[in-house]
């Protein structure tokens, strides 16, 4: 048997998100045809029940078209609002997704940081970020930092936890067997812990990213000089749904691009792992 | 040159519930570049000793040498393979076999010479770029074996390694491990309960009692270095399973 033919006789399925054990029986692929399809019902629905139709009031859920109206009045606004969201995001996740791996390993690592650190982190973790706000914008005004730090605590939050738990998850045997082919201790958390707990911190930065938008969305609301969220929230003020439809649908597009991005990236790092396809 | 001596070596597990004799005042020497298998019923010691000489785990009494040097924890020149699946996923088999090499920090000319070599050993020199989760449970164990090999141990420790594995296929990796062996001798220690399995591989088959464990008898195996999967036919092969089968029954009897 050759390489390729292992290759061959590999898992091939193109499902991405399902445990492609728990599949009841090998068909053809339709499942991008159904996503597809669920996609287009949708969109028909919606332009039936306000244009078509008007069973649904424009102020109560906008009509296609005048969300369309939306994005040629504001134009470059939503543009500008939609980049300082994604700006504060984006610096948060990465700020933090860094800084929680290394806490976390340094966690796992040393008991003493354990015992030190983890009381502080399982008082604020069960906080909801968000009731943080009045703080933050005491210390921060209402400009970009307080945003990603808000955000940035909520990742961290995640990350710390994920990868502690990864850690005590890594099969001892790994352990046993790099001492006994010479690793000696620092070198096991490089050329074991780390690679073997790579999926789990991948999978944390996808539940932080979509934890970051919550976040700064959020604290936008409640006192913002730009983003989606204060666009948001000013439109309500004057009973402008179409914006606020705008608003949600933009946060929605970044939300899941940047997801699926990172789970690209973390698909191709991870390809070695059996549970991808 | 690695002689392994176990003198009057027991391990006590202590929890606030019970205490528990996993090995008691045992007492055993390998020979340099002897294969001795130790079969005895499953929940005794075994693991417990090996884990013992590979440096896992501490004593409670007793002396474990290494030629004459005390064990004091795990080291490179103590090879394990486990039962369960220890190949990193995240490494080609070709990393994988040379992982030790790479960590003890020895040149890199050598490493490729001898990870090519070993892989040759077991039948995987095509399998090189592969990662574990293309392979089949058993390529997977002579990758394990590979690993352990290149690595360049003194003592090669194995935990019931084919334990989950198939007949044909448990038969092929021991003609690995015969093949392997006789490339570069080791100190083999391996644990089992598959009598035949001892009695094809060892020099010696050691029966231990069930726990607290303790060495019952000692079988000297006549058959020499080179053998093939048809000696477990001869009549010779077949007495000794019967005496080591009833040594096992007798010690499961005593205990009960």
């Amino acid at each position: 048997m050759t390489q390729r033919d292992v290759q061959a006789l590999a898992p091939t399925g193109t499902l991405t998100g399902t445990n492609a054990a728990l599949e009841t029986r090998p068909k053809r692929n339709l499942g991008p045809v159904i996503s597809v399809v669920v996609i287009v019902v949708v969109l028909v629905l919606w332009w039936v029940l306000t244009t078509g139709t008007r069973t649904i009031k424009q102020l109560y859920f906008p009509s296609p078209e005048s969300l369309w109206q939306a994005i040629s009045t504001l134009q470059l606004q939503l543009l500008s609002d939609a980049g300082a969201t994604f700006t504060r995001v984006f610096a948060s996740w990465v700020v933090c997704s860094a800084l929680g791996v290394l806490v976390g390993l340094a966690m796992a690592r040393s008991r003493s940081l354990m015992y030190a650190l983890n009381p502080i982190i399982e008082a604020v973790r069960p906080v909801p970020p968000v009731a943080l706000i009045p703080f933050v914008i005491l210390w921060f005004g209402i400009g970009d930092s307080g945003k990603i730090f808000l955000g940035a605590l909520a990742c961290f939050m995640v990350m710390v936890v994920n990868t502690t738990i990864a850690v005590t998850n890594v099969p001892p045997v790994y352990i046993q067997a790099a001492r006994s082919l010479g690793a000696s201790h620092s070198q096991v958390y490089r050329v074991v812990v780390f690679p073997a707990i790579v999926p789990e911190i991948l999978s944390g930065f996808r539940i932080g990213s979509a934890l970051a938008f919550a976040v700064i969305v959020a604290a936008e609301f409640l006192g913002a000089d730009a983003g989606v969220g204060r666009l948001i929230m000013q439109a309500s003020r004057t009973l402008n749904t179409s914006v606020v439809l705008l608003g949600t649908v933009v946060i929605a597009v970044m939300a899941i691009l940047f997801d699926l991005l990172i789970s690209r990236l973390s698909a191709y790092i991870t390809r070695w792992s059996s549970n991808r396809p | 040159m690695a002689e392994i001596v176990i003198d009057q070596v027991s391990k006590v597990f202590e929890t606030k519930r019970k205490r528990t004799v996993a090995l008691n005042e045992t007492t055993l020497t390998i020979a340099d570049q002897e294969i001795v298998c130790i079969v005895g019923p499953s929940g005794c010691g075994k693991t417990t000793l090996l884990n013992l000489i590979a440096g896992f785990t501490p004593p409670t009494s007793g002396a474990l040498l290494i030629d004459g040097q005390a064990i004091t924890g795990p080291s490179s020149e103590r090879a394990v393979v486990f039962q369960s699946d220890a190949v990193f996923p995240w490494l080609n088999v070709e990393d994988n076999v040379s992982f030790g090499y790479r960590v003890q920090g020895k040149p890199a000319a050598d490493r490729m010479g001898r990870v090519d070599r070993f892989l040759a050993l077991v039948g995987l020199g095509d399998f090189a770029k592969a990662y574990p989760k293309e392979l089949s449970g058993g390529m997977r164990k002579r990758v394990d074996l590979a690993r352990a090999y290149a690595s360049g141990p003194e003592v090669l420790l194995l935990d019931e390694p084919f334990g989950a594995l198939d007949l044909f296929t448990k038969e092929a990796m021991w003609l690995a491990l015969k093949k392997v062996a006789a490339a570069e001798p080791k100190t083999i220690l391996f644990v089992t309960h598959d009598i035949e399995e001892a009695l094809f591989l060892g020099d010696r088959v050691v029966v231990m009692t069930p726990r607290p464990a303790r060495v019952h008898s000692i079988v000297d195996v006549p058959f020499g270095p080179q053998r093939d999967l048809s000696l477990r036919a001869e009549p010779q092969f077949q007495g000794l399973r019967v005496e080591i089968s009833n040594s096992l029954r007798e010690v499961q009897d005593d205990a009960a």
